[in-house]
């Protein structure tokens, strides 16, 4: 016979159940309640050859040719076996926090910024052992992108940094010059608008962490910035950065450029169709893509590139990114981990990886050699990364990031004022939190 | 039965046409785009056609990497767990609808229960559970979590409430004990179901993206979707005709699956809530 449970059984089960879902998320937060200082001591590395095996888990396109690297490694330290694994980029995170929790970590991997802090919270990783190597030599935003309370858990082994690319071609046409701050970004929009081009300007227009990123660009170049130096506190509505968003969506407004695109894949279409005259944040690997497109050497015949415009008072801010190394802290190899950390930072290392990949050092001595000289792409990748702005270092981030990429979308298209769409991102950042 | 005025019919039949076109629209895109050149997808990622169809991305995908094993791992993976749900759910389905047992009104909210809890919020304290069992890195430990789905579960049960109690109890009657009942008895009256679950729990594992990823520590335990994913990365920018490929690749399992078993799929569908 079915029978039907009454309303007091329903009730018991009903608190099983949740009681069930709680445990099941509580452990499934790890090691959540520690903080990042709570990773293992740093170790200290001699001058000795690794020895042993070393586990490497590798993220993203860049594990492919590591291998090489490894060969490298082993003419001096020729006792040691390197064992990769390539993760795919898109759960990374989830694949490492699911390692660290279990204990099943390997024994040194690479993080992108954008996922360092997420990582870091873990409280799985340890301080870079004093003495390894020196943090003057990194550029200083990729070096602070993995510091948190004084403490560096990453050691940077390449790094970039955002730019405008335009069509040169067009630029003349039009009588326009590089723009060299807001004023003259306007200005330049304005007559290649007059000139013909639909959309002059190709912004980040797809509302996500990254469409945020742009935004934070440019309210760092009016002075704001999204969170308080101590990372206690969202700043998302300072006046500079409603001014900034109002600048941006500005651009947008007076159709100098489209809310609709270009989406990431069809930039550059965009850009060699002349619908688009230039693509504004743009990364460095894009002028390769124009090749791939359209022929070797089309990039160099038709484009300039130049770096981020300034804000109204001269602030520089570009946005960077790069990744850097860390070593968990349940490594069973730290000591092996840690050299091949060192010897990618070194700048023979650097520069060979450069050769290998097209990854751009990280250590500023790199950029001297021979290598990577008398290249325009480089020279402004540098300058760049002289002025980088890091992310904001919690947890939380790309969810507050998303946020805020909605509200963005809502000035452009749904007729909401700057102040009351940052408001509404301040409002929803303050629920979210830090992470910690 | 009313039978519609050809008028109306052909009225349908335009509107089926259309709606089924644009639903098919995103998977010509990704069979043609298969056959296309890095090159056109910067240059006009937008086109619907190759400018010639070249097959490099398949040869590519299956010459340079690995990507054959990643398959027989998938096809290991499926295979195994459609064998499981089809035993244990229709099993569970048998016991909840069609047995007396202490506890089974506490069971089966359990199994909504756990269809309920998101995924993200699971595989964190699963994957504690599957390097205590010293399984890591195992198809083994892949196949686990897909081998009895509280959703295979859900159907059989509703599929065995269809199946008459007096036709149980004649069996009973006639001496047979419940092993036979189960498998001479229950199955066989269950096909539709069985097919349901079959495609389900084929779906389920064939395309788990997340589970696999973490548990895999090695490239040789890799399954299909995680590979692919691998493999469209392995230049500085992510190749987007070898994804394409693979996605093709990936995609026909499925296809061959669902035309063998459609007309069973579609009947269990139809009347999984009715029972």
């Amino acid at each position: 016979m079915h029978t039907y449970p009454s309303s007091r059984r329903r009730a018991t089960m009903l608190g099983i159940a949740l009681v069930a879902s709680s445990a099941l998320l509580l452990t499934g937060c790890g090691r959540g309640a520690d903080t990042p200082a709570a990773g293992g001591d740093a170790t200290t590395v001699d001058d000795k050859p690794a020895t042993g095996t070393l586990e490497i888990w590798t993220e993203g396109a860049d594990g492919a040719e590591l291998p090489q690297m490894f060969d490298e490694f082993k003419k001096d330290n020729p006792d040691v076996e390197i064992n990769m694994t390539q993760i795919p980029g898109e759960e990374f995170a989830s694949k490492m926090t699911a390692a660290i929790t279990a204990g099943t970590v390997p024994d040194l991997i690479y993080s992108f910024t954008e996922t360092q802090a997420s990582l870091i919270a873990t409280g799985g990783f340890d301080p870079v052992p004093d003495g390894l190597v020196n943090k003057d030599d990194f550029f200083e935003v990729i070096w602070d992108n993995s510091v948190y309370d004084d403490v560096a858990y990453g050691v940077p082994w390449y790094a970039y940094a955002d730019m405008v690319i335009y069509r040169s071609d067009l630029a003349e046409a039009a009588g326009a010059e590089a723009p060299k701050d807001w004023d003259g970004l306007r200005t330049f929009g304005e007559k290649l608008k007059d000139s013909g081009v639909e959309y002059p300007l190709a912004l980040y227009a797809a509302y996500d962490a990254y469409t945020a990123r742009q935004l934070l660009t440019f309210a760092k170049q009016n002075g704001g910035g999204f969170i308080s130096d101590d990372l206690s506190e969202w700043t998302i509505n300072s006046p500079e950065n409603v001014e900034a968003l109002e600048y941006w969506s500005s651009l947008i407004k007076d159709g100098l450029a489209s809310p609709d695109g270009p989406a990431f894949l069809d930039t550059v279409s965009w850009s060699s169709t002349g619908k688009n005259a230039a693509i504004i944040d743009g990364g460095p690997w894009f002028v390769g893509w124009f090749d791939d497109a359209n022929g070797e050497g089309w990039a160099d015949e038709n484009l300039s590139l130049s770096t981020m415009p300034v804000g109204p008072d001269g602030d520089a801010a570009t946005t960077v990114g790069g990744g850097s190394w860390f070593v968990p802290t349940d490594s069973e190899n730290k000591d092996a981990a840690w050299k091949f950390t060192r010897f990618m930072s070194e700048p023979s290392s650097q520069v060979e990886w450069f050769k290998i990949f097209k990854n751009m050092p990280a250590v500023k001595a790199a950029w001297e050699d021979p290598a990577l000289t008398g290249d325009r792409l480089l020279e402004t990748v540098q300058a760049g990364l002289e002025t980088g702005v890091t992310l904001p270092k919690v947890s939380t981030w790309t969810q507050v990031g998303t946020v805020i990429g909605e509200q963005m979308e809502k000035v452009v298209r749904g007729g909401v004022s700057a102040q009351d769409a940052l408001d509404a991102a301040q409002q929803q950042a303050e629920s979210i939190g830090m992470g910690n | 039965m009313k039978t519609l005025s050809p008028s109306r019919q052909a009225l349908n039949y335009t509107a089926l046409t259309v709606v089924t076109v644009f639903m098919l629209l995103p998977f010509v895109w990704v069979f043609f785009g298969s056959f296309k050149t890095q090159a056109e997808f910067l240059g006009n990622p937008g086109a619907w056609f190759p400018e010639s169809f070249q097959i490099d991305n398949y040869i590519q995908l299956f010459a340079d990497r690995e990507f054959g094993t990643y398959m027989m791992n998938s096809f290991v993976v499926s295979g195994v767990a459609i064998v499981g749900n089809v035993l244990f759910s229709a099993m569970a389905g048998y016991a909840l609808a069609k047995l007396r047992f202490r506890g089974k009104n506490f069971v089966f909210p359990l199994v909504i229960i756990s269809m309920i809890v998101p995924y993200v919020a699971l595989f964190v304290p699963q994957f504690v559970v599957v390097v205590q069992m010293g399984l890591v890195n195992s198809l083994v430990a892949i196949i686990l979590p897909v081998l009895i789905l509280p959703l295979c579960v859900f159907i059989m049960r509703q599929f065995a409430h269809g199946v008459p109690f007096e036709l149980m109890e004649a069996a009973r009657l006639d001496g047979a004990g419940e092993g036979r009942l189960f498998f001479r008895i229950f199955l066989p009256l269950t096909g539709p179901g069985l097919a349901t679950v079959a495609i389900l729990s084929f779906l389920t594992s064939w395309n788990n993206f997340l589970w696999p990823l973490v548990v895999a520590q090695s490239q040789d335990t890799y399954t299909a979707p995680v590979g692919l994913s691998v493999a469209s990365q392995a230049s500085n920018t992510i190749s987007f005709g070898l994804l394409l490929a693979g996605a093709v690749v990936v995609l026909l399992p499925i296809l061959i699956l669902f035309l063998f078993l459609q007309k069973y799929f579609i009947q269990g569908v139809a009347t999984a809530g009715l029972k």
